[in-house]
Order: structure tokens, then C-alpha cells, then sequence
């Protein structure tokens, strides 16, 4: 940025937001039938670039029409599922977060496979692709800001159903660049309790250094699809 | 003199001023109306919409255009006012917009707001053109009207009227007014029948409360569910104009006829090319490829020029496209004739709807129904392919798209297998349905073997063939950005189901003469299996046979389910990792529906894990009603894709 002098003018360089100040959140609290189905209440909760991006895109829409837009965007989510009870706020008020809320019911969630049902157990993030598919690449990567995304998700079991060999992929750091972290751990009546926090500070990459880039996000994205095994007692 | 007019020109102009801006009678009229609670996903809603055509004598043509719409709720698809029109044969007279706001207050647009563009962003020049007027900064509750006029010389005697398009719609109208002894008939596709209210020599049509209808996946396209009015007029025998009476195919074949088939003369240059084309080929067949993969070559321009004379029919002479290298699809059409014509063929220039095969209505005869030329070739029955057929009062015809340069000789593009088409050949000629063909000759092979680790890791090759339409999308992106852009794309297909997934190695071989693509990858996965607690690896064979192409979104269907047919054939052996055995395999699949069948089997055999499956989507049209039944046939495909394989610690 150039700040002008009659005599001595400078060049500075702006200050870029910290990823704390746009987060993504999401929470869900849900139950898992015997034949796959997840049914639960869910948030998701934005702010800072994240929510101004979401804002663009709905600026020009009716109320009616954010609610059928969030509903076909879960819908990508959990393909057949059912959502109801929508809402969402503070679209039209930048001082506060913008945030969705929903119930939902996504019949196949699970997969079920004789004695075991196989779950993700981050809901939100299981069909989120890796923004990267090519194997090499010629221009720099560039993110336009610094985010942070979190989860916490609750699944409750089906009755009768226990966790078989369930395990955690844990965190990974970037370095510089930040970090990634999982948890998974079990409540009352066999809760799931998975927690999750991706915090990503790097908005700049040399095309050299994509192979890492890339291996980063396939890393994120393996533990976003993270799967548990449940096995009737 | 002048001292004496200013005054009253002044006046003349305050009064314009008044009068521009506050809308017509029927624009309020039309404001008055009550409207439906709609889908939330409607945003607009047309009040009224009403064209006028007044055909004179000598078949020129005044038409005037009417339309208002209410916004019902803010959205970024801001209604347009459109009116394409021809510079050779028309003019638009006039073009008048009104917003009126929610309040009642109106504002007549300025003339500057109104666009002149040229309709097609492809052609190198073309007559048509079109007119626009946005309607910016429209609240919820306004309403957008315009009024155009357009008047028009042509050789046409038939006209259509959309009586919908992407908004629902209170009243539609279409007034024909023919000069006295004139006739009109008029056919309405996809809404009930109606008579015509007839007063004089005026003809009116009128739909009300057309609802609005929703874009769905794997269905027909808007254009052919939408309720639409198709007109013929017909003047006197020996009129002035010399207009023709287009009453049944026969007649259409005939006027068209005589516009396409002194352009395929087969004229020295041509016949010289046509020698050069064939002289290896020893047969009937391999003459006709050798000109079918020349025309091909050709480049495609689009140059509509001489509307007024029926241009849009009109192809360029076969030996002026052969010297420039270049036309549009009727100009490669009657190239190919011509070369044919030389090499002692016969064919015939063959007008096609290209984008659904439901569009063209054999009910009304009218070359207004087609966007596309192809070619018929008339063959012995020493030429056997899938694309032959035995069209009556034409004899044995091989059907062929000199177009399309990525379909060869033996195949025909998808969306004009089994549509109606017009074979012109004078009075003898006739609308015909095109060969479909064989789910057999759109399918894929696929072959993989892949070895896993303990990790879940797998190294795999996979290897594909694409045969006919199957693999037209991977071939279109190989021509137009070659390997790496092949690459790229099956780097982006496959990373969405294989996580951490890396290409090591693809290699694209493409036979245009068997039709087909064979693909041979080696890639590498990182998460194929999913370990669990190093005891257990689950892992989904199916998600290495092919990708997920069909899906539906919604739980309701309103239109009929349009279905191409395919066939895949996948087989997929995973080498299991030493230390792990079997626990658990999915139950086989055997599914029967009148969409298509699938059969679908896991086994063990030895240390690897062997997925097959043939999956065999019929070429049908359901019902909407059917798609409880679709769907759930589609889901178990889906299903088979995904099933888990579980291995366990020995």
C-alpha cells in the first residue's frame, strides 16, 4: 500500500488478518440408527473473510432463499437427506457471526456390513475434497486469507453397538504454516466425541513447493474422513 | 415560419416525456392480477406475455411483443427483455421498457439502456442479432414491462410461440392476424389441446397459470416440456410472394430440397478431391470414411447470411467450402454429399434437432423444429454398422455426423440417436427416427490390479477402454487440451473418491476408426484401506471401478427421467497384505430393472480380493412416476460401488 506525502511518500505492507478472526465452526450432536442413518442438530458457525465470502453469496437473496440455498448446500453434504428446522442468521449483520442451524436426518451415513457399522465421524467435513488433484504445478498457490476451522461432533450408537478397534489419526503440524489436530474420545452411553482444529496461516507458496502443499491436504483430508468401526456386543 | 412551430414541438415534447414514462394501460392491467404463492425458488413470475404477428400480402410480417413480469423476491437472476431479430430481413421499429416500483411509481427506460449485441459469441459474422434490455435494481414487488416491434420479410409461413419459459406464468397469448382468405392451423405441444378464439381473419391462442417447472438431473431438456404454439399459415395457391405451403413433411423435404441439393454438385475441384480421398480404398465403406474423416477435418464456422431467402437452409457451394476449408454444419453436410456424389454415392442432406431426442414433433411439418444438418448415405447391405438403418421409401441409409469431429463413421452423437429427423430428398422425402444405438456400443472396460499395504496404501494400474459415446467427454478434452489436459481432468475425477490419491503415470491411446479410448494409469492411493488399530483394514474394491456418473439430488420428480444406454464392465483385484486376512465380504448383487441391470459379485481368490461387476443402463424415457424405482435402482448401484471388504489381523 502506498501512503501518500507531499515530500516522502512510503510503501507499507498491510497487515494480513490472523486466522483466529475468520473461523469456520461447526457443532452436531447426533445419533446413529442401526441401519445407518444420522440424525441430529447441527451449527455452523462463521466469521471474518469466511463469513463475508458466505455473505457475498447470499447479499442479493430473499430470507426464503438462503434457507433453500443452505438446504441444497447440506443436501451436497449428505446426499438424501432430509433438513428441516433452517435457519439462517445474521446474514444482513456484519457485526455479528453469521451462523446456520439445522436439523438433520441423512438416511445411508453409515455403512453397515454384516456384524460392523462404519461411520465418519466428522460429518462436516467427510465429502470435502483436497483443493488439490493435479500432481504438479506450474504458478504459485495462493489463499487470500488465514483461517481457522473447528468441530465438535457428538454421535451416540446405536443400542447395543461398541466401538471395535477404534482408533485416532491424531494431529499434524505445518510448521509456519500451522496446524491440525484431532481427538476422539468416548462419553457417557458410548458417545462419540470427536474434536477437531485446523488452523492454517500460510497464504503464500512457491509452485516448488507444492508437492508439500498438496501432501498437506491430502493429510487434512485423511483425517477428515477418519472412520470408526462399531460392533454389536 | 419557425416562430410559430416551436411552441408546439415543445409542447409535443413535454408530452412524450409524460407519456414514455408512465406505462400503458395493459401493463397496469396486468400489475392488477392476483398472484400464486410459488415455490421458494421462484423468483419472478410473468403477468402477462402476448405476441402479436400481422402478416401482410406479400408475407412480410409486424410483430409485436408484450410482456410484464413481477419480481417476487430479490435474486442475482435479474429478468432480461430480449428480441432477436435478422438485420438482412428485419428491423426492430420500436422497443419501450417500464420499471414499476412496488409503490406504483413507474420509470420508462432510456433508449441508451437498450443493447444492440450480435447473438452469437462463435460466428465469425452473422445476421442475427439481438436486442436487450436489463432490468437493473428491480425490488421485490416491482414489476418489469416492455413492448417491442419488430417487422420482418421472410419466406416463412410458420411462426411458434413460447408460451413459457423459465418463470411460471399467468396469461400467454399468441394473436395471428392473416390477410382475408389466408388459413392458419395451429398445434400446442405439451399442454392440452385448445381451439383458437377466431374473429375475422384474427387468430388467437391463450394458456393461463402455466406453473413453473424445475431443471432436473437426467431429464429432457426445458425447451421440450415447456407448453409451446406451433403455427402454419397458408396463403393462396399462386400467392405473390411465392410463399410456400408447408402442410405435411413432403412438402417441407421439397422446398428444402431445392435450397440444399444444387449447392452438392460435385463440380471438377470436387471430383479431383474425391479421387484423391479414395484412391486406396477398395470398398464402398472405406470410401466413405476416407470422405467422412476429410469433411471432419474441415473447420467449423458458423456464417448464417440471406436469411431473407430461406439462408438459414441454405448451405454454400460444396467446392467454395472445399477452398476455404471451412462452413457450418449444412455447408460440411453437402461437402460430404458432393464428395460422395463423386465417388459415385448417393446421400441425402438430413435436418436433425441436436440436444434432445424428444424435441422434434412429427404432428407439425416445419423446418422451424431443427438446429442441426447431418448426412444419410445410401449403402449396400455389404455395409453393416450399428448406424444403418432401412428408412422406408429410402432405402438402406447409413446416418452420419460430418460435424462432430470426435464421432467417426459407424457412431452417431447421443443426443441425435433415436430423435426425429428429416431425410431430403423432394417429395419422397420423410421424417424418420434415428438409429439408437446398443448399450453395447457405448461401454467401458475396466481392469485393475492393485496391491496393498499394511497401511492401506495400494498401488494400482488401471486399465480402461471407452468405446463409442462413452468416451467422447475424455476424447473432446484430448483434443482440445491434449495430454496434460486429459491428466489434469483424470487427476480431478479420480482424486474425488481415491483420497491421497497420485497419478504416477496415464497413458491415452486413441483409435477413431474402432471408436474407442484406451486409457492405462498407475496410481498411487494413501488411504485406499482404512486401518483400525493395525487390526483391522477396511476397504471399498468398487470405488476402484469407475465413478459414481449417476446421482439425483431430489426426493420428488415432475419430469421424465431421460437415460442413455452404457455398459460397464469392471473388474478389480486387490492384492490383500501379508499378516491380514479376510473377516468379512459384501453379500453378491443381482438387480433386474426396466432402467437397466447390474450383477455384482466379491470372492476371494488366493491372497486377493476380486470385485466384478456389469452394469447395463438401458436406453429408456420414464415417467416421472418412476422415479421412486429409478432412484432406487441407481441408489443399489451406488451402493455396490462403496460395499466394504473387511480384512483382520491373522
Amino acid at each position: 500500500m502506498r501512503v501518500s506525502d507531499a515530500k516522502t511518500p512510503v510503501f507499507v505492507q498491510t497487515e494480513t488478518t490472523p486466522a483466529k478472526s475468520s473461523v469456520e465452526a461447526k457443532k452436531g450432536s447426533f445419533s446413529l440408527s442401526v441401519n445407518g442413518e444420522l440424525e441430529g442438530d447441527a451449527e455452523e458457525t462463521f466469521t471474518g473473510h469466511r463469513a463475508f465470502d458466505l455473505r457475498s453469496e447470499l447479499r442479493e437473496e430473499s430470507q426464503e432463499r438462503r434457507e433453500e440455498w443452505l438446504r441444497n448446500r447440506v443436501i451436497e453434504m449428505f446426499p438424501d437427506a432430509e433438513v428441516t428446522e433452517i435457519a439462517v442468521e445474521n446474514c444482513d449483520d456484519p457485526t455479528q457471526p453469521l451462523r446456520f442451524r439445522y436439523h438433520l436426518l441423512a438416511p445411508q451415513y453409515a455403512q453397515v456390513a454384516g456384524r460392523r457399522i462404519f461411520f465418519h465421524i466428522l460429518p462436516f467435513q467427510r465429502s470435502r475434497p483436497s483443493p488439490f488433484s493435479a500432481s504438479e504445478r506450474r504458478n504459485p498457490v495462493q489463499f487470500p486469507y488465514a483461517w481457522t476451522e473447528t468441530d465438535a461432533v457428538r454421535i451416540r450408537p446405536p443400542a447395543g453397538f461398541v466401538l471395535d478397534n477404534a482408533s485416532a489419526p491424531g494431529g499434524i503440524g505445518f510448521g509456519a504454516a500451522g496446524g491440525y489436530n484431532l481427538t476422539v474420545a468416548v462419553g457417557d452411553n458410548g458417545q462419540v466425541i470427536a474434536n477437531r482444529e485446523l488452523t492454517f496461516v500460510g497464504t503464500y507458496f512457491d509452485a516448488k513447493d507444492y508437492p508439500v502443499v498438496k501432501q498437506v491436504f491430502s493429510e487434512i483430508q485423511k483425517r477428515n474422513t477418519h472412520t470408526l468401526a462399531l460392533i454389536k456386543q | 415560419m419557425k416562430g410559430v412551430l416551436l411552441p408546439l414541438l415543445l409542447l409535443s415534447t413535454n408530452v412524450m416525456a409524460y407519456a414514455t414514462n408512465e406505462p400503458p394501460d395493459w401493463v397496469r392491467q396486468a400489475a392488477r392480477q392476483e398472484v400464486p404463492k410459488y415455490s421458494v425458488k421462484v423468483t419472478s413470475v410473468v403477468l402477462f406475455h402476448e405476441e402479436t404477428l400481422t402478416v401482410e400480402p406479400d408475407g412480410r410480417r409486424v410483430m409485436r411483443e408484450r410482456k410484464a413480469i413481477k419480481i417476487l423476491q430479490r435474486s442475482s437472476d435479474t429478468p432480461v427483455a430480449t428480441r432477436v431479430y435478422n438485420v438482412k430481413s428485419g428491423t426492430i421499429r420500436d422497443f419501450q421498457g417500464w420499471l414499476v416500483a412496488p409503490s406504483g411509481t413507474a420509470q420508462a427506460y432510456e433508449k441508451n439502456r437498450i443493447l444492440d449485441v450480435a447473438l452469437s459469441q462463435q460466428a465469425v459474422y452473422d445476421e442475427a442479432r439481438v436486442k436487450v434490455l436489463e432490468s437493473r435494481d428491480a425490488d421485490a414487488g416491482s414489476i418489469f414491462a416492455w413492448e417491442v416491434v419488430e417487422e420482418e420479410k421472410t419466406v416463412f409461413t410458420q411462426a411458434i410461440h413460447d408460451f413459457q419459459d423459465e418463470m411460471p406464468v399467468l396469461v400467454s397469448r399468441f394473436v395471428l392476424t392473416l390477410p382475408a382468405t389466408w388459413e392458419a392451423q395451429g398445434v400446442i405441444f405439451n399442454s392440452e389441446h385448445i381451439d383458437p378464439q377466431l374473429s375475422g381473419n384474427t387468430y388467437i391462442w391463450e394458456l393461463r397459470n402455466l406453473p413453473w417447472t424445475e431443471r432436473e438431473e437426467f431429464g429432457p431438456s426445458l425447451d421440450a416440456l415447456w407448453p409451446r404454439l406451433a403455427v402454419s399459415y397458408y396463403p393462396p395457391s399462386g400467392n405473390r410472394a411465392a410463399l410456400p405451403s408447408l402442410n405435411n413433411w413432403a412438402s417441407v423435404s421439397r422446398w428444402l430440397s431445392q435450397l440444399v441439393d444444387s449447392a452438392a454438385e460435385a463440380t471438377d475441384p470436387v471430383r479431383t478431391k474425391a479421387s484423391q480421398l479414395t484412391a486406396n480404398a477398395t470398398t464402398e465403406l472405406e470410401k466413405i470414411r476416407a470422405i467422412g474423416s476429410f469433411v471432419q477435418q474441415t473447420n467449423y464456422v458458423d456464417v448464417q447470411l440471406n436469411l431473407t431467402k430461406g439462408g438459414g437452409y441454405t448451405p454454400r457451394r460444396a467446392d467454395e467450402t472445399l477452398a476455404k476449408n471451412y462452413g457450418d454444419c449444412k455447408d460440411k453436410a453437402t461437402l460430404m454429399r458432393a464428395l460422395l456424389k463423386a465417388a459415385g454415392i448417393e446421400s441425402y442432406l438430413t435436418t436433425i434437432y441436436s440436444g434432445d431426442r424428444n424435441f422434434v414433433r412429427p404432428e407439425w411439418a416445419s423446418p422451424l423444429q431443427f438446429n442441426h444438418a447431418i448426412i444419410a448415405i445410401r449403402v449396400p447391405e455389404t455395409v453393416a454398422l450399428p448406424t444403418v438403418f432401412e428408412a422406408p421409401g429410402l432405402g438402406r441409409l447409413l446416418m452420419f455426423d460430418p460435424t462432430d469431429s470426435i464421432t467417426p463413421v459407424g457412431d452417431l452423437p447421443e443426443s441425435q440417436q433415436g430423435s426425429q429427423a428429416l431425410i431430403l430428398d423432394g417429395d419422397q422425402g420423410a421424417l424418420v427416427r434415428m438409429p439408437q444405438l446398443p448399450a453395447r456400443a457405448s461401454r467401458i472396460e475396466s481392469s485393475v490390479e492393485a496391491v496393498m499395504d499394511t497401511s492401506g496404501r495400494i498401488e494400482a494400474r488401471l486399465q480402461q477402454e471407452y468405446f463409442g459415446q462413452s468416451g467422447k467427454p475424455l476424447l473432446a478434452v484430448h483434443k482440445l487440451r491434449g495430454e496434460e489436459g486429459l491428466k489434469r481432468k483424470f487427476e480431478q475425477v479420480w482424486s474425488q473418491q481415491l483420497i491421497g490419491m497420485k497419478l504416477d503415470r496415464l497413458e491415452a491411446v486413441s483409435r477413431f476408426e474402432q471408436n474407442s479410448l484406451r486409457l492405462d494409469a498407475r496410481l498411487t492411493a494413501d488411504r485406499f484401506g482404512e486401518v483400525m488399530q493395525n487390526r483391522l483394514i477396511v476397504l471399498r474394491p468398487g470405488m476402484l471401478a469407475g465413478i459414481r456418473t449417476y446421482s439425483f439430488k431430489s426426493r420428488q420428480r415432475t419430469s421424465p427421467i431421460e437415460l442413455n444406454g452404457a455398459l460397464h464392465q469392471d473388474s478389480v483385484k486387490v492384492k490383500i497384505p501379508s499378516g491380514f486376512k479376510l473377516d468379512e465380504l459384501p453379500p453378491p448383487v443381482m438387480i433386474e430393472t426396466p432402467y437397466g441391470t447390474l450383477q455384482g459379485a466379491w470372492t476371494l481368490d488366493n491372497d486377493e480380493i476380486v470385485f466384478k461387476q456389469t452394469l447395463e443402463i438401458r436406453s429408456v424415457t420414464a415417467p416421472a412416476a418412476e422415479f421412486p424405482q429409478v432412484r432406487d435402482f441407481f441408489d443399489k448401484v451406488a451402493g455396490a460401488l462403496t460395499a466394504p471388504v473387511v480384512l483382520i489381523s491373522e
